[in-house]
């Protein structure tokens, strides 16, 4: 199927355009025939009129007076394109073009039609036997009638052609208005599947079909964004109903601690508050998670992200100099529309995970430039990397991919990247370093 | 300390009740916020604890009551409302300090003594800091231990600066990252330990007195053992 015709609403214009034109055709295909009809009709009426008026000339002045009448409308037709013809008992021409019979001729009572040779057209004519053997001939040109048919086909092509040129325009212009149409929702469609919960689409107003499918789209998007509200509240809610015991779970401890004289006991007592110290930590990680993906997004102030990066970069410096590693930053002075503490997180997450799974000694590079489309992070290390496989997998929560299993963390930090991100408007993809992986985030431009 | 405490959760408020007064604090209870502000109005109080969502006056109303009145005793606003917003918010309107529920003690005793000492702090124009044999000149930005001068990287001096000026009290994690590095987030791992771990190692190493002790499950604390 060529590629134009691919698309149902192609495909409707051109059924369509097709029906238009079968139904013109078949119009005209039937009235061409009922208006040769007629016209014939028509001129046997004139032409037996013209007979019976000879006849009656004859009867009253005899032959002669009818060739006298013959020759008169020979000489001056009344109707250029009457044919008379008089011929003797042995049926030579008395009287009458000869050019307009065919070299043979049988004549016989009746109505007769032959193809006359010059002026090439047919001709229908009616034929009088007397009693004395005479014939009369009288007939009708139809010069004119196919002239008069040939013009109404071209008028028929021409029509057809007309309307196939507007029953392509007609299909186009549809096809472009149902495209118009249909971007209001396409669109809203687009941004809320970005991440932007509270868009809708816009209603004209008009309460046709288009806005019938806007308005149920808001009611699904309605839905969605109470699910979604929904799921923010009962993490947050759950989070926090367990950070409270678990708040008093480590209190205990403490005093355990502190009021138990005996060592081992206080190892132990230590080592389960290290425990309850990390579950606290991955609560505080969960519901900051939950409130940055769930919460609307209020106008952001502009930050210098180079600051921000830097500053991070200047956190881990000392981390990565004890794990025997170095980190390079090439950072252009950028800014973009942002919150200052979840960007620092955002950096600090990326550098986290390349100090902590990058083995010494090994490198991790981190640049921030301007680019075409904004404003570019990269956070490159030459460590073991993510398998292809993995890269969609890793910023789900808890996703600890196995080889890295038993390292410290929480299994939440890329969860919080992308949700940074994408309260930032920004993309994350995930690409080989050759060796290790590199981490580019890419902000859009600001304006 | 006199410490006011305004808190309706009882549970909450006994928690709090005992360990300040385990702290050595004296501490005043009450459960609406309407009688807290009265309370706050027209008593003496080294320091206010005040939760947000109170039964008759909301917290954040009586502390804005309190400035507007030209009262500037030093509070701590609690809240389950954590989000950095509503921090900022806090802060702004006049609290010293915004911790969120549920909060570990010592967090919060630490941050209380720290709050009230800036409170002192500030009054006076310091130019040297001094801790056992440790001196920090703050015109000149050097630090000396003794006879020794000590190098400090400028991140390492605003560190030090921090733990001097809060000598002798227990500084959290997440206070460091916020007053030195001035940024609210969560780390995933300890990165301030390795900071920390390397200031230990230009002030205290070779050194018969070490000054910058690790408190276990806490933070840091500066200070003469």
């Amino acid at each position: 199927m060529p590629r134009f015709a691919r698309s149902t609403l192609d495909r409707f214009a051109l059924g369509y355009g097709a029906a238009f034109l079968a139904a013109f055709a078949l119009l005209f295909a039937s009235a061409q025939p009922a208006l040769d009809a007629l016209v014939a009709h028509d001129t046997r009426r004139t032409v037996e009129a013209e007979v019976e008026g000879l006849r009656e000339i004859r009867a009253n002045e005899g032959d002669a007076g009818l060739r006298r009448a013959l020759a008169q409308r020979i000489a001056h037709p009344i109707d250029p394109a009457a044919v008379y013809f008089l011929l003797d008992p042995a049926h030579r021409l008395v009287l009458g073009a000869a050019q307009r019979l065919p070299p043979a001729m049988r004549w016989r009572d009746g109505w007769m039609a032959w193809r006359a040779p010059d002026p090439e057209g047919a001709v229908v004519a009616y034929v009088q036997r007397f009693a004395d053997g005479s014939v009369l001939v009288a007939g009708h040109d139809e010069r004119e009638q196919e002239r008069l048919m040939r013009a109404l086909a071209l008028v028929g092509w021409c029509g057809l052609a007309l309307l196939a040129g507007t029953a392509v325009l007609l299909g186009l212009g549809l096809r472009r208005s149902i495209d118009a149409a249909l971007r209001g929702p396409l669109d809203t469609a687009d941004r809320v599947a970005a991440g932007r919960l509270h868009e809708r689409v816009p209603i004209a107003g008009s309460d046709d079909a288009f806005d019938r499918l806007g308005t149920t789209i808001n009611r699904m998007l309605d839905r969605i964004e109470q699910l979604v509200d929904g799921i923010r509240r009962s993490t947050d809610a759950i989070a926090h109903d367990l950070r409270t015991p678990l708040t008093r779970l480590r209190t205990r401890l403490e005093n355990l601690r502190d009021t138990t004289p005996c060592d081992t006991a206080s190892a132990q007592s230590d080592a389960a508050i290290a425990d309850a110290d990390r579950l606290l930590a991955t609560f505080q990680s969960l519901l900051r998670l939950a409130r940055i993906e769930g919460g609307p997004t209020p106008a952001l102030p502009v930050v210098a992200l180079d600051g921000v990066a830097a500053d991070a970069v200047e956190l881990w410096q000392a981390v990565a100099e004890g794990a025997g590693l170095r980190i390079e930053a090439v950072l252009e002075p950028v800014t973009v529309a942002g919150d200052r503490d979840q960007l620092f997180q955002l950096v600090a997450n990326l550098l986290d995970n390349a100090v902590k799974y990058t083995p010494a000694p090994g490198r991790v590079r981190v640049a921030l430039r301007s680019v075409a489309a904004g404003v570019e992070l990269e956070v490159a290390d030459d460590g073991p990397g993510i398998p292809a496989t993995d890269r969609e997998r890793v910023f789900d929560r808890f996703v600890r991919l196995e080889a890295h299993r038993g390292t410290e963390g929480s299994g939440l930090g890329l969860s919080l990247v992308r949700a940074i991100a994408v309260r930032h408007g920004a993309t994350i993809a995930l690409r080989d370093a050759q060796p290790g992986l590199a981490v580019l985030v890419r902000f859009p431009r600001m304006n | 300390m006199r410490v006011l405490v305004v808190e309706d959760d009882a549970v909450i408020a006994d928690f709090l009740a005992r360990g300040l007064a385990e702290a050595g604090h004296q501490v005043h209870r009450s459960e609406r916020g309407d009688e807290g502000q009265f309370l706050a109005e027209t008593e003496r109080w080294d320091a206010l604890i005040l939760d947000r969502m109170l039964p008759g006056r909301d917290g954040m109303a009586i502390l804005d009551a309190l400035r507007a009145a030209g009262n500037d005793v030093p509070a701590l606003v609690l809240s389950s409302l954590g989000d950095v917003e509503h921090r900022v918010q806090g802060l702004r309107a006049g609290a010293d300090d915004y911790l969120a529920k549920p909060f570990a003690l010592v967090e919060l005793l630490a941050r209380l003594d720290a709050l009230v000492r800036r409170r002192e702090g500030a009054t006076r124009e310091i130019t040297k800091l001094r801790v056992a044999d440790l001196e920090m000149d703050l015109l000149r930005r050097t630090v000396r231990r003794g006879a020794r001068v000590v190098e400090l990287q400028p991140r390492e001096f605003r560190l030090l600066e921090y733990l001097m000026r809060h000598a002798g009290q227990v500084v959290t994690r997440t206070m460091l990252l916020e007053a030195v590095w001035d940024y609210h987030f969560d780390p995933q791992t300890n990165v301030i330990d390795v900071h920390i771990s390397r200031l230990r190692g230009k002030i205290d190493r070779g050194e018969p007195q070490p000054l910058l002790q690790t408190v276990r499950g806490s933070g840091y604390l500066l200070g003469e053992r």
